[in-house]
């Protein structure tokens, strides 16, 4: 498929989008255009021709474009009839060919046509192309509205409007078409006029009443002057003159005829043929410069589906087999304490300020903060000088926190540091709350921790909430603990 | 091609990160759970013609750097190796495979990328751990560009996190909240990894441009979804019978205007899924919507009121053509009746062919259409939908719900001119099915202009 016709697909499809007011899902067309890559562009006009629905525009352009052929070959026959017709009346049955009117009825109109698409071409560069061409345009379109009657001919016919409003291509086209018509003309006048040259013999004369013999050769001059650069014979000054109406006839009928015949030539076949050539070749440059207008409403959403962000390579590193799953430790109350009750604050939330915390009814003996690696190490001389066993050990956490590996090795170590029981106590489920973080899974991930590290219990409770029957089970638990002995 | 690690502690979005850099929701594992990721996992950053420019690496956390410095400490010995050094013989070390897997699958990630990408929750506070987990990474010797993840959040620590990253010379620092889709903060993270990798400048560069250019097309869709919802509601025309009785006539507008709300709400439907809005993934909290529709119903006066409009506030516009707004057609124009003479034509003049215009006339009937008011509400509030889309993430967003937004020039002036225009043109609108005709080039540009100018006024909002 040509670029132009698969952009009248793209535009198709986006019109039809455009009607059904929403995007056609088609995830297999989108996954195919961001794989072909390209620009955004490029992977809209890919798309549109993998759906379903675009292969469908893609057969109606198809079928159009048929059409499209018969009339134009219509229109090529009927512009030569039209050129054998114009040469059949000049050269009809009268003997006399007056030659000025021969002229004006084979050239003059097509190079007033001629002039006007140069004009249009040059001051109206949006609406240029043609007259003829535009109308011929105009009457394919229609005619191929009417000859095509399905709904999907209508949308891509007015694709096929919209997009050659882009790039000049409608101009140029237009163009292509005025000046290929009126070849043809020519061409079809050029051969009747041979053809009636050929066979029948005419007397060339001339007149005029309001202008002057000298414009009339200098007139002939100028046509004749391709002709005679190329060796031809044309009628010189003497023999127009002697043309002239009411002298006596039949002076230069070969050089005249030459001059008919070579002025149709240089200045209706060859001027036509090389601008048609010439536009189609603009045809074909803004053909292949053509793009698609993505600011027209419906492409912009596409942007998204259509191009990639990102390509998952997989993993690069697998996990390692996983641990036995632990149960959480048991929730089963211990027994109060009645020791010494010795307090370490890992990760906390709260500031200096408010360490030590302070409990109503309990008397601790705090350790210290364990919130790198000096501290814990402190923290944990501190706990091995205390070489009797204490009546507990508590670990005071933070909820705030997730408990992590290091959390984890560091319960273990004070588990090991030391013979009497260890607590975790989870503090600051306020700051967690004030997250969003849902609290019961937090607390399940503290559990196992402390399950895995070999802690004896594990408590929520919240030191600036007395009520709290976390903190209340605390108080009960060790409040009968000694700070010291 | 350039290789980024992302790392950092346990439970801080190091999945949530990638997922929105990659714009891939499916990517990886996220849960509020410790040790989500468990392994590395690898994902290309492409430009939208597919070429791929990054690779991003996911790692799980960060748990124990107390132990890791340890041993790394412990390698230091007597022969003095440099760090990187040390952290290879690490990697080789037994506790590298056991105790430390995880760690060591990090560091090994670390030793063999560009730099790497430390996430950090600024809610927590600057703990030791975080301080050694860096300590460790500067041992890598790549670049380390820490992002501070929830910073929107109103428990954020960022300064203090800014003052200590400084300490440990990590100067450029990028907040970049996750869970939200932000386009500057995403720009601003590439720029700094732009000025910390000298040799990948040029693929940075593109990939850069490419998601400007992305930010680009979803305004321009998102302008243009609005441009059609209001094409669509400006040309809204029905034809009422004028002797009807009062209950009927009032069903009939109640079911006018349900036709209205529901192409609003379609509007709203699109552009969520442009925003990709739909999944579970965005903070749907930071938007002015309940459950995806709007609170406030589109033809109640309080919704004028709420976005800080009064009712017949734009009745000067309105009353240039004839039409009266009455309060008591629930913001809706009954024209034709109320017309006079002369306004009749600049109303209808292009709007029903002439034969059915003077038979409605001669047959008493009148025309149903939309207020200036209520349009003036619908591009109001559907703005203020798209600048909240746009910048979910930011921190002022909670005003955004009930903004006045007196900013709008639409809320007092005239129409944006296609709008206008579209008032005259009952077959451009969608809501007239009989009439529409979506292939009118001249419906299609002015959707075009339309977009333009709702472009404009997002980029001019955006840049004050």
């Amino acid at each position: 498929m040509t670029p132009v016709r698969q952009r009248l697909v793209a535009e198709a499809v986006r019109l039809e989008e455009d009607r059904l007011g929403r995007i056609l899902d088609d995830p297999a067309a989108d996954a195919r255009a961001r794989d072909a890559g390209g620009d955004f562009e490029q992977r809209l006009v890919r798309r549109a021709g993998e759906m379903a629905l675009g292969r469908r525009f893609a057969g109606t352009l198809e079928r159009l474009n048929q059409i499209r052929f018969w009339l134009l070959l219509g229109a090529v026959v009927l512009a030569f009839l039209a050129g054998m017709g114009a040469a059949a009346a000049v050269f009809g049955q009268d003997a006399t060919v007056n030659i000025g009117w021969a002229l004006s009825a084979l050239l003059g109109l097509q190079l007033l046509m001629l002039l006007l698409w140069v004009v249009f071409t040059l001051y109206r560069p949006k609406g240029g192309g043609g007259v003829l061409g535009r109308a011929a345009l105009a009457a394919v379109h229609g005619l191929g509205r009417r000859l095509s009657r399905r709904p999907e001919s209508a949308v891509a016919l007015s694709a096929s409007v919209g997009l050659l409003r882009r790039g000049g291509l409608g101009r140029w086209v237009a163009s292509a078409l005025t000046h290929g018509l009126w070849a043809m003309f020519c061409l079809g006048a050029l051969l009747g006029a041979v053809f009636a040259l050929s066979v029948r013999q005419y007397e060339f004369v001339w007149g005029t009443t309001l202008l002057t013999e000298g414009s009339f050769v200098a007139l002939v001059a100028l046509l004749g002057a391709p002709a005679q650069s190329l060796g031809w014979p044309m009628p010189d000054a003497e023999i127009v003159r002697a043309s002239r109406i009411g002298l006596e006839g039949g002076v230069g009928r070969e050089l005249w005829s030459g001059l008919l015949l070579s002025s149709l030539l240089f200045y209706g076949l060859l001027p036509r043929a090389v601008l048609t050539l010439v536009s189609l070749l603009l045809v074909r440059r803004a053909a292949g410069r053509l793009r698609l207008d993505t600011s027209l409403p419906g492409y912009a959403r596409l942007s998204d589906r259509l191009g990639a962000h990102a390509r998952s390579i997989g993993v690069l590193d697998p996990r390692p087999p996983e641990t036995s799953g632990l149960e959480p430790a048991s929730r089963t109350r211990p027994a109060p304490v009645h020791g010494r009750v010795l307090l370490i604050g890992l990760e906390l939330e709260r500031g200096s300020n408010d360490w030590p915390p302070r409990l109503a009814g309990v008397d601790w003996i705090t350790l210290g903060r364990a919130d790198d690696r000096s501290q814990r190490r402190d923290v944990l001389s501190a706990l091995r000088a205390r070489d009797a066993a204490p009546g507990v050990v508590l670990v005071l956490c933070s909820l705030a926190r997730t408990p992590d590996r290091g959390a984890e090795r560091f319960f273990a170590t004070v588990r090991e540091q030391t013979r009497g029981p260890v607590w975790a106590l989870l503090d600051e489920g306020g700051t967690l709350a004030a997250r969003g973080i849902e609290r019961a899974g937090r607390l399940r991930q503290w559990e196992l921790a402390g399950a895995r590290a070999g802690l004896e219990y594990v408590l929520e409770i919240d030191l600036d909430d007395p009520r709290h029957p976390g903190t209340r089970e605390l108080v009960e638990l060790v409040g009968q603990g000694v700070a010291e002995e | 091609m350039l290789k980024v690690v992302v790392v950092g502690h346990t439970n801080t979005g190091k999945t949530s990160l990638l997922r929105t850099l990659s714009r891939d929701e499916a990517f990886g594992q996220v849960s509020d759970e410790p040790a989500t990721t468990r392994q590395v996992e690898g994902i290309q950053l492409l430009l939208s013609n597919g070429e791929p420019v990054m690779l991003l690496l996911d790692t799980p956390g960060l748990e124990d750097p107390d132990g890791v410095l340890d041993a790394l400490d412990r390698l230091a010995g007597p022969e003095r190796f440099d760090a990187p050094e040390r952290v290879r013989r690490f990697l080789d070390g037994p506790e590298a495979a056991t105790y430390y897997e995880q760690e060591a699958k990090v560091l090994r990630q670390m030793l063999d990328s560009d730099a790497a990408i430390y996430v950090i929750d600024c809610r927590e506070p600057v703990l030791g751990k975080y301080r050694e987990e860096l300590t460790i990474l500067t041992y890598c010797a790549i670049p380390v560009l820490p992002v501070l993840n929830f910073v929107a959040n109103p428990a954020s620590r960022e300064p203090e996190w800014r003052e200590q990253l400084a300490r440990l010379n990590l100067h450029a620092v990028v907040a970049f909240d996750t869970v939200v889709f932000d386009e500057a903060g995403e720009r601003r993270l590439y720029e700094k990894l732009r000025t910390l990798l000298d040799a990948y400048d040029q693929p940075l560069q593109r990939l850069i441009e490419d998601r400007r250019q992305q930010g680009e097309w979803l305004r321009r869709a998102a302008a243009e979804y609005l441009a059609e919802l209001l094409i669509d509601t400006a040309g809204c025309l029905r034809v009422i019978p004028g002797d009807l009785e009062a209950a009927k006539l009032r069903e009939m507008i109640l079911r006018n205007q349900d036709a209205v709300r529901q192409r609003e709400q379609r509007s709203v439907d699109a552009l969520l899924r442009l925003f990709r809005f739909s999944s579970s993934h965005y903070d749907h909290a930071h938007l002015p919507l309940v459950n995806g529709a709007w609170g406030m119903d589109l033809f109640n006066p309080d919704a004028l009121k709420h976005y800080g409009m009064r009712m017949g506030g734009g009745a000067a516009a309105g009353a240039a053509a004839g039409a009266a707004v009455d309060a008591a057609t629930l913001g809706v124009t009954l024209g034709l009746g109320t017309l006079t003479g002369t306004a009749v034509g600049a109303v209808l003049g292009t709007s029903l062919p002439l034969h059915r215009r003077i038979w409605g006339r001669l047959h008493g009937f009148s025309e149903w259409r939309v207020s200036d008011d209520t349009l003036r509400l619908l591009i109001v509030r559907q703005m203020a939908l798209i600048r909240a889309l746009l910048r979910r993430g930011h921190a002022a967003q909670g005003a955004l719900a009930s903004a006045g937004s007196p900013e709008s020039r639409w809320a007092r002036g005239p129409l944006p001119r296609p709008m206008r225009e579209a008032r005259l043109k009952p077959k451009w609108s969608r809501l007239n099915p009989e009439l529409f005709d979506p292939t009118r080039s001249d419906r299609q540009l002015a959707v075009q202009r339309l977009t333009e100018e709702l472009l404009a006024e997002l980029s001019d909002q955006e840049a004050n």
